[in-house]
């Protein structure tokens, strides 16, 4: 059931980016790994869907310096309005959050994941402080291999949503803003087909 | 202007603080309610960080792990401090 003969060609056409949107035979461990179980791809979100966090932390980061320099500019004393003692310990408390925000953002970021291995697809969807879901399928149980690029953003930077079909019920599997995706759903057609070739 | 000193009056012979002295520590009690919840959701991200490492092992993930470390520490310091000075 194993993938063992992968043909090395397919998987050339993509580099490692420089942001591990998508990287190809990457150094990386999972649980539960078989000993015979080799990763070929480790797939990621598009780096630009972090765009959104990553602008809300920059107007949260200048916000009190815009709000302090006005308070400054309009009032002759600042201390009179806001007592010094405040001044003091909020920023502290303030740019903390911020760094917290940032590194659960990170977080879920870079945790969610799709690892396919020559055996199986592993989905690794992480909600921050709520849920973590994990769903697998047997590449040879893949049926039916789908993509959308919904958007500007999404075509302009060439991500999309992979969806995979398998055998059973609810078996559904969801990828989504996966850069290349025509590749991706390229690369797992051809596994899903290669892997029921070699089953005995 | 009667009305809100025989208010004021009214407030200070039921608490026993003046109007000002109870919003400040209303403003004291929020900012240390506000420190020590993010003290719990940096523990809990903390806490999910480590567990996601161990389901996926990379180098990034470690150290995405100890800065996590780094900023549940720095909280509980920020938080010690600001009850000192605030008190």
């Amino acid at each position: 059931m194993a993938v063992n003969n992968l043909p090395l060609d397919m998987l050339s056409p993509i580099n490692n980016d420089l942001f591990g949107g998508i990287r190809v035979r990457p150094s990386v461990k999972f649980a539960t790994q078989d000993s015979d179980e080799t990763i070929y791809i480790l797939a990621r979100r598009h780096i630009i869907t972090n765009f959104g966090w990553i602008f809300n932390l920059a107007v949260a980061a200048v916000l009190p310096v815009i709000l302090i320099y006005l308070l400054v500019s309009y009032t002759a004393n600042v201390g009179a309005i806001i007592p010094p003692i405040y001044l003091e310990v909020f920023p502290f408390l303030y740019y903390s959050s911020l760094f917290t925000y940032t590194l659960i953002n990170l977080d879920d970021w870079y945790y969610n994941v799709i690892l396919v291995t020559n055996k199986r697809i592993i989905n690794y969807r992480y909600n921050p402080l709520v849920t973590y879901t994990i769903e697998e399928a047997e590449l040879v149980n893949i049926q039916d291999v789908s993509q959308t690029e919904v958007g500007v953003i999404p075509s302009f930077f060439n991500y999309g949503d992979v969806f995979v079909e398998t055998a059973g019920k609810d078996t559904r599997l969801e990828f989504k803003s996966i850069p290349k995706p025509t590749w991706f759903r390229n690369v797992l057609a051809e596994l899903a087909r290669l892997s029921r070739n070699s089953e005995p | 202007m009667n009305i809100l000193v025989f208010l004021q009056n009214l407030f200070t012979s039921f608490t026993g603080n003046s109007i000002t002295r109870t919003f400040y520590n209303t403003i004291h009690l929020g900012l240390i309610t506000y420190g020590l919840i993010h003290l719990l959701i940096s523990v809990v991200a903390w806490r999910e960080s480590l567990n996601l490492r161990r389901q996926i092992t990379t180098r990034t993930g470690s150290i995405l792990n100890i800065f996590h470390i780094i900023n549940v520490i720095s909280i509980l310091i920020l938080l010690i401090i600001t009850i000192e000075v605030l008190r």
